[in-house]
C-alpha cells in the first residue's frame, strides 16, 4: 500500500508525519541492534567426513636457566638451558564401523649443546637429550558391542582426581626430566596396555592390563634435575633396570550419579620411582618394586565448587632411607605400607578463573627415623586459571608445597592465540628451598621459556 | 485498496469529495484490518508468561545429531573457526547434550557433555574432556555466565535457563523481524532469584522477540552486568526440518558503548532430527573415544 500524501488533508498529514516520526524511531531503535549483523561477512569450509585424519604441530622453544645449578651440575652458570625443535604428528584412521586406530609420534631435537658450549653435558645427557623420538599413542580401539570396548596398544591410562600426589593413577610413568618445566599435558607417559571397559549410564568398569610399561623419566647424569647426583661422586656406576615381572594389573569400578561421581581402583603393580635394589663392587643398581593399592575417588559438584577427594592404600612401598642412614641400605631399601588422601575443591566463582586447592597427607606404617620422610607429611597444591572472554588469552599459575615442606615450586605459563594456528607461550619456575629439604639441592634451577607452536 | 491505473489516470481526476471518501474509506479498513487482528489475537490471548512457556515447550525433537561451524570474530575482523558435531537426546527425566569438536587442530577432541536434568531446581552434570591431558573433569555447570568454548555464547545461553525465576513483561503485541510478526517480551531475575540469576547468568534483563507463528525466540538484547555489556542475538535461516523448526544461523555479538567488541556466528551444516542417537555417546568415560564413536 503506497500513502498518496498528496490526496491527504494538513491535520491528516500532520497525523500521518507523527506516525511515520515515531515509526521511525521505533526502527531506529530496533536497527541500532541489527546494524551490527549487517557487516559481518564469513567464508565456512564444508565439514570432512574423512576416514583418515590427520594433525601436525611444530613448536619451538627455548629456555634459560635464571642462576648457576651449582658445581656438580653439567651447566655452570646462567645461560641458555634449552633450544627444542618438536614435531608432533596425529594420524586417525576408521578400519570399519566399530575397529578406529590412532598414530602419534613426535620427534625432538634440542640444539642448546652446539648453542651454549658453556654445558658439559655427559654422554648419557646428550643420548637422552640431543635427539629423541617419543611415539605416544599407538592403538587401535574395538567396540565390542555398545557396552564393551577394548583398547589394545601404547596409551594414557589416568585415574584419581589428585593432580600432585600419586594415590590411584597408578598406571602412567611420569616425565620427570624436568620438575614441572614441561607442558603439564607432557607429564603421563604412555603405556602399552589392553584396556577392556564396560560401561552404562550408572557404571564404568575398567580393566587394564600393562606389559613392560617402564618407570618414571629421570633426568640423566649431571644435568641440572639429576635425581641421582648426590651419588655420582661415589665410584660406583648407577644401573637402572625394569621390573623382573613386566605384566602390571588394575581394575576401576565407577559410579556416576546425580551431582557426583567415585571410583573403586585396585592395582597389583611395579612402583613407577626407582628404588635401590642392591649394591655390588661395580654399581648401585636401581629397580621397580611391586606394590599394590587400593585406591577410593570422587567429586561432587554444588553450585560454583566442585569438591575432590581420594584415598589410597599402599602396600610394600620401598622408601628411600634418611642421608646419614643411606649406607646401611645399599642392599635395598625399606617397604612400608602407606595411607595417603588428598581433598581439595575447583571453584569457578571469580569470573573468567577456576581456583583449586588440594590438601595432600601421606602416613606411613611404622618407625620412620631412618628412612628421608616423617611418619605423616602434609603437602598442598594450589592454582588459578584464567582466560579471557574469547579464550585468546589463558593464564595459569601454580603453587606446589612439597610433602613435609620439602620445598615449594612456583609455576606460571601464559599462553596466547595469535590465530587458530599459531600460539606464543612464556613460562616461569622458580625453586625454593631451605637447606635439609629435598629440593634444596634444585634451588637454583629457576628458568624461563618461550615457545611458539604453528598448528597444521 | 488498490492503487489508480495509470492507463485511466488521463480521463479519471479525482475530487476533494471524492478524494475525501477515499481517504475514509481506506482509514475505514486499516481500522477493520486491525480489528480482525486482534479480534484473532484475543481469540488466543496470551500473557508473556505464557508465551514463554510455549517457547520453552517448543518441540525440539527426541533426538539430534548436527554438524556446525563456529566463526569467532574479534574487534578487528579476525576469524577464528570451530567445527562440533552435536548430539543430543531426550529421557524421561533428562536432556543429554554433546559437543565434540572436530577442528582446529588444538581442540579437536575436546568433547563437552551436559545433562540438563527435568527436576526443577536440580543441577546440571557438566564434563569437559581435555585430550591433552587424557582427563575426564567434571566442571561446574552453575557457571553458566561464562563463554561457552570461547564464543559470545555463554553456556546459559546454549543449555537454557530456568523459566520460574523469571518475570515477564510483554513490551509490545507486534513487531516484525525479518518480515514475521512477533511479540516483544522482556523478563528479569524474581527477587528472589536475581542473586543466583547474576551468579550464574550474569544477566541483569534481556528482550526477545519471539515468531507468533511458530514461538521462536528470533533476537534477543541481553544486559550483562559485566562491565556495562549488551549483547545481540539474531536467529535467522530458520527453516522446519524433520518437523522440527531450526535456525541454521545463529549470531551474538558482544557490544560495550555501542561498539562491536566480538561476535560470533554459529552455523548449522547439517541437522538430523528423531534418528538414533547413541545412549553411550554420553558417558563421561566415554568422550575420551569420541572420535570412535559415531
Amino acid at each position: 500500500m503506497i500513502l498518496q500524501l498528496n490526496y491527504f488533508s494538513c491535520a491528516h498529514k500532520k497525523i500521518v508525519f507523527s506516525l511515520l516520526l515515531i515509526a521511525t524511531l521505533q526502527v531506529g531503535d530496533i536497527c541500532a541492534g541489527d546494524d551490527f549483523f549487517t557487516d559481518i561477512d564469513i567464508t565456512v569450509d564444508a565439514p570432512e567426513d574423512n576416514s583418515l585424519k590427520s594433525k601436525w604441530s611444530i613448536k619451538q622453544l627455548g629456555s634459560y636457566g635464571l642462576a648457576d645449578p651449582g658445581s656438580s651440575f653439567a651447566r655452570p652458570e646462567s645461560g641458555l638451558n634449552k633450544m627444542e625443535t618438536s614435531l608432533h604428528a596425529e594420524f586417525d584412521a576408521r578400519f570399519s564401523p566399530v575397529l578406529t586406530g590412532r598414530l602419534e609420534l613426535e620427534l625432538l631435537h634440542d640444539a642448546v649443546y652446539a648453542l651454549n658450549s658453556d654445558i658439559n653435558a655427559s654422554e648419557d645427557e646428550l643420548d637422552t637429550f640431543k635427539n629423541r623420538y617419543e611415539a605416544r599413542d599407538i592403538y587401535l580401539d574395538m567396540d565390542l558391542s555398545r557396552e564393551w570396548n577394548l583398547r589394545a596398544g601404547n596409551q594414557i591410562i589416568a585415574w584419581g582426581q589428585a593432580e600432585t600426589l600419586v594415590i590411584s593413577d597408578l598406571i602412567a610413568p611420569h616425565n620427570n626430566y624436568t620438575l614441572l618445566q614441561a607442558d603439564l599435558e607432557d607429564i603421563r607417559l604412555h603405556v602399552p596396555a589392553l584396556k577392556l571397559t564396560r560401561s552404562d549410564s550408572k557404571f564404568t568398569l575398567d580393566t587394564v592390563i600393562t606389559y613392560d610399561a617402564g618407570f618414571n623419566y629421570l633426568a640423566p647424569a649431571g644435568n641440572e634435575f639429576d635425581p641421582f647426583i648426590q651419588l655420582r661422586e661415589l665410584p660406583l656406576a648407577l644401573r637402572q633396570h625394569k621390573a623382573s615381572r613386566r605384566s602390571e594389573y588394575f581394575v576401576r569400578l565407577k559410579h556416576n550419579f546425580q551431582g557426583g561421581d567415585i571410583s573403586l581402583i585396585a592395582a597389583d603393580a611395579n612402583n613407577n620411582e626407582l628404588s635401590l635394589a642392591h649394591t655390588t663392587a661395580e654399581a648401585m643398581h636401581f629397580t621397580q618394586e611391586r606394590f599394590q593399592a587400593l585406591g577410593l575417588s570422587g567429586s561432587y559438584g554444588a553450585g560454583l565448587w566442585i569438591y575432590k577427594a581420594e584415598l589410597g592404600a599402599h602396600w610394600n612401598k620401598p622408601v628411600r632411607p634418611a642421608t646419614i642412614e643411606f649406607m646401611n641400605y645399599l642392599q635395598g631399601w625399606e617397604k612400608r605400607d602407606q595411607s595417603l588422601a588428598m581433598a581439595g575443591f575447583d571453584y569457578v566463582g571469580f569470573g573468567d578463573a577456576t581456583v583449586s586447592l588440594e590438601i595432600n597427607y601421606v602416613h606411613t606404617r611404622g618407625e620412620t627415623q631412618p628412612l628421608a620422610i616423617e611418619e605423616n607429611e602434609v603437602g598442598a597444591t594450589t592454582s588459578v586459571n584464567w582466560s579471557d572472554e574469547n579464550q585468546k588469552l589463558t593464564l595459569n599459575a601454580h603453587v606446589i608445597s612439597l610433602l613435609n615442606s620439602n620445598g615449594t615450586i612456583f609455576r606460571t605459563n601464559a599462553e596466547y592465540a595469535l590465530t587458530d594456528s599459531l600460539k606464543l607461550g612464556a613460562l616461569l619456575v622458580t625453586y625454593n628451598a631451605q637447606e635439609n629439604d629435598s629440593l634444596f639441592l634444585y634451588r637454583n634451577n629457576d628458568a624461563v621459556q618461550f615457545h611458539l607452536q604453528y598448528f597444521f | 485498496m488498490k492503487a489508480a491505473d495509470p492507463h485511466q489516470r488521463n480521463t479519471y481526476r479525482t475530487t476533494p469529495v471524492q478524494s475525501h471518501i477515499g481517504i475514509t474509506v481506506l482509514l475505514c479498513a486499516l481500522t477493520m484490518f486491525y480489528v480482525f487482528q486482534s479480534a484473532a489475537a484475543a481469540a488466543e490471548t496470551l500473557t508473556a508468561q505464557a508465551i514463554m512457556e510455549r517457547v520453552d515447550a517448543r518441540d525440539e525433537g527426541a533426538s539430534s545429531i548436527a554438524t556446525s561451524t563456529m566463526v569467532l570474530i574479534d574487534r578487528k575482523d579476525r576469524q577464528r573457526s570451530r567445527q562440533l558435531k552435536q548430539y543430543a537426546k531426550e529421557y524421561s527425566d533428562t536432556q543429554k547434550y554433546m559437543a565434540h569438536f572436530l577442528s582446529p587442530a588444538d581442540l579437536k577432541d575436546t568433547v563437552y557433555i551436559n545433562y540438563d536434568w527435568r527436576q526443577s531446581g536440580t543441577e546440571d552434570d557438566s564434563w569437559l574432556y581435555l585430550p591433552a591431558f587424557n582427563k575426564v573433569k567434571r566442571i561446574s555447570s552453575e557457571d553458566r555466565s561464562g563463554a561457552f568454548l570461547g564464543s559470545d555464547f555463554s553456556y546459559a545461553d546454549i543449555s537454557g535457563f530456568e523459566l520460574d525465576w523469571y518475570d515477564y513483561t510483554l513490551l509490545k503485541e507486534s513487531e516484525f523481524v525479518d518480515g514475521k510478526d512477533c511479540w516483544v517480551i522482556e523478563y528479569q531475575a524474581k527477587e528472589q532469584f536475581k542473586n543466583k540469576v547474576l551468579s550464574t547468568t550474569g544477566d541483569l534483563k534481556t528482550q526477545t522477540w519471539v515468531r507468533k507463528d511458530i514461538f521462536f525466540q528470533v533476537k534477543s538484547k541481553i544486559w550483562k552486568e559485566r562491565g556495562g555489556k549488551i549483547k545481540y542475538y539474531l536467529a535467522s535461516n530458520i527453516e522446519e526440518i524433520d518437523g522440527i523448526w531450526t535456525a541454521k544461523k545463529m549470531q551474538m555479538i558482544t557490544t560495550k558503548n555501542e561498539q562491536r567488541e566480538h561476535s560470533s556466528i554459529f552455523l548449522i551444516q547439517n541437522i538430523a532430527y528423531g534418528g538414533e542417537v547413541r545412549d553411550d555417546i554420553f558417558i563421561p568415560d566415554n568422550m575420551q573415544r569420541a572420535t570412535a564413536m559415531k
